[in-house]
């Protein structure tokens, strides 16, 4: 005991004596830095030009995705950033970000230098006038290009990919109205003008279908696609008949799109599979992503954005086991991975710190990007399903989505 | 545990089979008919004491059988309630609903989860239930939607929980 008593003193007096050389140290490192004389040998620094502001490459690199910050604490400050989620250096990670306010919704073009942003204000705060606002930004430059201010009442919800959507050649931009009426504006990008509002009564959001439609999942558990002529005005409806029960077997409104063929997940692990790509969607088939004795242990997907695709194809699912009415958008403990032309599952993925929601970067060789328990994002490398990084403290609040970049 | 609470869903199922509008009005019907061949007795009017509806739990809790389908900031522990919206908010007059057991009286309840809206979000309490909870493409029972949209200022702040009608059961309907 007096041994160690004494032992426990001689550290004491070593810490002290470490401490006080290190501030010691300090305070010589700063006269040194305060005490140098002026150097006349060199030139001076050049003066520098203000007002400068740093612009983006026209494509950019396969790992920057742009996070939906939703600030759902607040819902003002709601923000885009775009980050490098590859990058290990915290201070080069963010590359530029876009205001979003009111849980705005999201989509950017690949063909055009640009990204639209569908948001709302009120003119003071949180009272005054409500404004709806299509915000146009230049993608390079993060800076607003045009706003169309909108004459019905846009969707409101939770982010989703699907609150809007482009043709394939990106002539039209359709957004989703709720009122809750349902309707889809069209916007002719061309003219940056609004060419049609058209009613989709109990249909909802919006799926690119072909080359000038776009198709809505309605509340009989049916699809609602609706046509365009050249002009961005109705063409014609089409209902297709209901393919699932949206009280007893309902289905995520969150599909994978692969090749124009869309994959909706049920609750309880069934995919409807449609084809998207000629005019009028249509149903094709449903398979099973769970197995009969994972049925048993009712795994199921669940999320928030629960599920993305690679471009190769493969079908990244966020389940969980011990499902129930209720678990659908807890998130889950797994990531399942399918090709779904061969309707295999490639790999399971364990993830610890929980997944809430999932998006996956471009290129061959992507990375996986979760949105984990704590609300910061966890990158995995999905071949080997080791997790990279965590990232945080880059204005994250809720990031609820991840989008990939172009 | 499985089986206790298939066994509990039985019984509450029965009860709610038994409780529907239709066989209500039919007991309200049968009973005044009833009472009128009967005497009123003094006697007997002194001895039924009134029963009244009963719920159990904390309102200020996730759990409060109210909140089964919600998704949001419990009104409650806002300075509202779980029917009344805090001070200086609106309620929305457009939401989504649920369908809740009361485990007091064994019923199925639809309740209305209005949004109080006009000031920003209340920050405590967030509560995620999400039984029978649908996708937006079935609007009346989906809370994923910022149902502010029906109320002046479209900014959320809290949700209530409000008991709108009793839920009858899809079979006893036919």
């Amino acid at each position: 005991m007096k041994v160690y008593t004494h032992f426990k003193k001689i550290f004491l007096v070593c810490c002290l004596f470490f401490s006080m050389t290190v501030f010691m140290a300090a305070q010589a490192n700063q006269k040194t830095v305060d005490d140098v004389a002026p150097r006349t040998d060199l030139p001076p620094l050049p003066i520098e030009k203000t007002g400068n502001v740093s612009v983006l490459p026209s494509e950019f690199p396969e790992t920057w995705m742009f996070v939906d910050e939703s600030s759902f604490m607040s819902m003002f400050g709601g923000k885009m950033i775009l980050l490098d989620v590859a990058e290990s250096k915290h201070a080069d990670r963010i590359k530029g970000t876009a205001d979003k306010n009111l849980l705005g919704n999201f989509i950017q073009a690949k063909i055009r230098p640009e990204f639209y942003i569908m948001e709302s204000f009120h003119s003071r705060g949180a009272r005054g006038p409500k404004t709806d606002v299509l915000t146009i930004y230049n993608k390079t430059t993060m800076a607003t290009s045009k706003e169309i201010i909108w004459p019905d009442t846009r969707l409101q919800s939770l982010p989703r990919r699907h609150a809007m959507a482009l043709t394939p050649d990106e002539k039209f931009l359709f957004v989703a109205n709720f009122s809750p009426a349902a309707s889809i504006t069209v916007v002719d990008l061309d003219t940056k003008e609004i060419t049609a509002t058209i009613g989709t009564p109990g249909c909802v959001l919006t799926f690119a279908t072909g080359n000038r439609s776009v198709s809505s999942l309605c509340s009989n558990g049916g699809m609602l696609t609706t046509v365009l002529n050249e002009s961005g005005k109705l063409k014609s409806q089409h209902r297709i008949k209901a393919f699932f029960d949206t009280d007893k077997t309902p289905i995520f409104e969150r599909p994978v799109i692969i090749n124009e063929i869309a994959y909706f997940p049920s609750f309880t692990g069934e995919v409807h599979v449609f084809d998207f790509s000629g005019e009028v969607a249509k149903y094709l088939e449903h398979w099973s992503l769970v197995s009969e004795d994972e049925k048993k242990k009712n795994w199921r997907p669940g999320g928030l954005v629960l599920n993305d695709t690679d471009e190769q194809g493969i079908m990244y699912q966020i389940m969980h086991p011990d499902g129930y009415d209720g678990s659908q958008t807890h998130g889950g403990s797994q990531v399942w991975l399918f090709d779904m032309q061969t309707k295999q599952r490639l790999k399971v993925i364990d993830i610890p710190s929980w997944a809430v929601s999932i998006g996956v970067t471009r290129g061959e060789k992507p990375l996986m990007v979760i949105t984990n328990g704590e609300l910061q994002l966890d990158v995995y490398n999905p071949r080997t399903g080791k997790l990279i990084q965590t990232i945080s403290d880059f204005g994250n609040h809720t990031p609820l989505l991840v989008h990939k970049a172009y | 545990m499985n089986f206790i609470d298939k066994f509990f869903e039985k019984k509450a199922r029965n009860v709610a089979q038994l409780s529907n509008r239709r066989g209500f009005i039919k007991g309200i019907a049968a009973s005044l008919v009833g009472a009128s061949t009967i005497p009123l007795l003094p006697v007997a009017r002194a001895a039924d004491a009134p029963v009244l509806p009963q719920e159990a739990g904390d309102p200020s809790s996730c759990d409060y059988w109210r909140y089964c389908a919600i998704d949001g900031f419990l009104c409650d522990c806002c300075g509202g309630s779980y029917n009344t919206c805090p001070p200086g908010t609106e309620m929305s007059p457009i939401t989504w609903i649920g369908t809740c057991r009361n485990p007091i009286d064994g019923r199925n309840y639809v309740i209305s989860y209005n949004d109080c809206c006009g000031k920003t979000q209340c920050g405590t309490c967030l509560c995620q239930r999400d039984e029978g909870d649908r996708p937006l493409y079935r609007s009346d029972k989906s809370n994923d939607v910022n149902w502010c949209l029906g109320a002046t200022s479209s900014v959320y702040h809290c949700s209530t929980a409000i008991v709108v009608g009793i839920a009858f059961d899809e079979s006893s309907s036919k």
